[in-house]
């Protein structure tokens, strides 16, 4: 299927802070690959320098074959879509508001379709379209920023720790969603703290500490490697 | 208390209504009070008056030009006062003084070309009273409500139903997970300031048909203020539901205690608001489960 996205050679500084150094990885189209590591390792910041909320200060972002362009919205029109952490539903818009706000880009009639399209894959959306997003509760945030973000139709979703703060049963289904996006044909980009999920579902994965992508390998590979283990995995 | 009096002050209150949301729009999608407002409807209305009024056109061509005026004015502030402070993040000490500043410009440029006189607008219109069955009503005054009105329906309608109007409230709540949504926040903040400075030529206009116009005129901008803190700081709704209590409560006032006291009491009424309720009448806001 060949390489949807390549980060190559980024780096990131907020201010004398170096966030992300000369970090290198690509996603294969189709897939889902996981960036696993501690709080505060560049894990959000990759996936914020990938969506143009954060300027390089070295290297660049290839997408199918050529590099993105700088502006957040621009970026978005190219089918790269961040659903960030702390899921940043618009609490005071109602839920078919922020689905609205999440298919921007499109009008009308595809606007229609898309929301039909979310109302049907989240039900729950649907029979509470009309409250307000900061009334559900995290898991249903969860899934509302989710379904925002496939309002616009990607081609490619970086999702950031979803499963941050969530009951076990609720990062099930939350997992089980993820799967369902990747077999819809949209690769997955996903961030996470919680390594054993992150690890299980994907197909690839990189970790990421202190800014410097320290390994990589499939996700079985690391699951059984011995730093993997110590470092992430409790032994 | 007499139905005309009421009525008076329901233009009145229409007026800054106008004034208030303008302020709440740029509130809500920068946090900072805009302190140029007022200085901006003067501006805006001076404007209008030397290409038009003093011209003998009437009021509809007043207004657009107004409107437009003030549209530009409030353009070039984002522009030069508001962009790159903006896009820094800067702290809202640089909002607060850059607002002034651009607001002190403008009634400066204003009085070097006016002078510190009075102007009037034309007569508008034919009759100064209207009779509506028993009642007599300002012919300004009707038309005031009425514009004012329309004008808020419209603001209403894009703001609640209209994909820009989504945009900006998506802006409003979080520039940064707006911008992810394909939004562009850069034109969303412009367009505020465009709505903000329709609202403000607008205003600006009536105010000079009620007061006269004159450089300082932009100091009833205080109104709106009051009216947006009444109503709760940010919310539009509780803008227009403050800003017409305050217009009645004000004609009211005037008409039992005479101007001075009134003044003072509107005062009042603003400083009792953020003793009792800060967050005004509509300032609740949602709070999040998790």
């Amino acid at each position: 299927m060949g390489v949807m996205l390549k980060v190559n050679d980024l780096s990131v500084n907020y201010g004398h802070v170096k966030a992300l150094k000369h970090a290198n990885i690509e996603v294969e189209s189709g897939k889902i690959v996981s960036i696993i590591g501690a709080n505060g390792a560049g894990k959000s910041t990759m996936l914020r320098a990938i969506s143009g909320l954060v300027k390089p200060a070295t290297g660049n972002v290839e997408f199918m074959g050529s590099a993105l362009p700088a502006k957040p919205s621009k970026i978005v029109a190219k089918g790269v879509v961040h659903v960030p952490e702390g899921r940043k539903t618009f609490s005071g818009l109602t839920i078919r508001d922020n689905l609205l706000v999440g298919g921007y880009l499109y009008k009308g009639k595809q606007l229609e379709e898309n929301l039909e399209k979310q109302y049907k894959l989240f039900p729950i959306l649907e029979e509470r379209k009309n409250q307000f997003a900061g009334t559900l509760s995290g898991g249903e945030q969860q899934m509302l920023a989710v379904s925002r973000g496939l309002m616009s139709n990607p081609k490619i979703i970086l999702l950031d720790e979803p499963s941050m703060g969530l009951a076990p049963i609720i990062v099930n289904q939350i997992y089980d969603l993820i799967r369902q996006i990747r077999d819809s044909g949209i690769t997955v980009l996903l961030v996470e703290q919680n390594a054993r999920k992150a690890l299980g579902i994907c197909d690839y994965a990189y970790v990421l500490e202190n800014g410097i992508i320290s390994l990589q390998g499939t996700g079985d590979e690391l699951l059984r490697s011995d730093s993997v283990r110590k470092a992430y995995l409790g032994g | 208390m007499s139905i005309q009096i009421f009525i008076n002050g329901l233009a009145t209150g229409s007026v800054y209504a106008l004034i208030a949301t303008g302020f709440a729009l740029i509130f809500n999608v920068l946090k900072f009070s805009n302190f140029s407002h007022g200085a901006t409807m003067t501006a805006a209305a001076f404007v209008a008056y030397f290409l038009v009024s003093a011209k003998g056109l009437g009021l509809a061509p007043t207004l657009i030009i107004a409107a437009l005026a003030g549209a530009a004015i409030s353009l070039f502030g984002e522009f030069v006062g508001f962009r790159r402070i903006t896009l820094n993040h800067s702290s809202p000490t640089y909002f607060f003084v850059s607002s002034i500043t651009l607001g002190t410009l403008y009634e400066g440029l204003v009085t070097i070309k006016a002078g510190s006189n009075f102007y009037n607008f034309p007569q508008f219109f034919k009759s100064t009273t209207l009779s509506i069955g028993s009642f007599v009503v300002s012919t300004s005054d009707a038309m005031m409500f009425i514009i004012s009105a329309v004008v808020l329906v419209i603001l209403a309608y894009v703001i609640s139903k209209t994909r820009i109007g989504r945009a900006l409230r998506a802006v409003s709540f979080d520039r940064e997970t707006a911008q992810l949504m394909g939004i562009d926040s850069t034109r969303t903040i412009q367009l505020a300031f465009i709505i903000s400075g329709i609202l403000a030529g607008v205003a600006g206009v009536f105010l000079g048909v009620n007061y006269t116009l004159y450089p300082s005129l932009g100091s009833l901008v205080v109104k709106g203020f009051i009216a947006s803190v009444i109503g709760g700081l940010g919310s539009i709704t509780g803008a227009v539901i403050g800003a017409v209590l305050l217009g009645i409560t004000e004609t009211i006032l005037l008409a039992t205690l005479g101007s001075g006291y009134s003044t003072i009491a509107t005062f009042g009424i603003m400083l009792l608001f953020l003793l009792v309720r800060p967050q005004g009448i509509a300032g609740s806001n949602i709070q999040e489960k998790a």
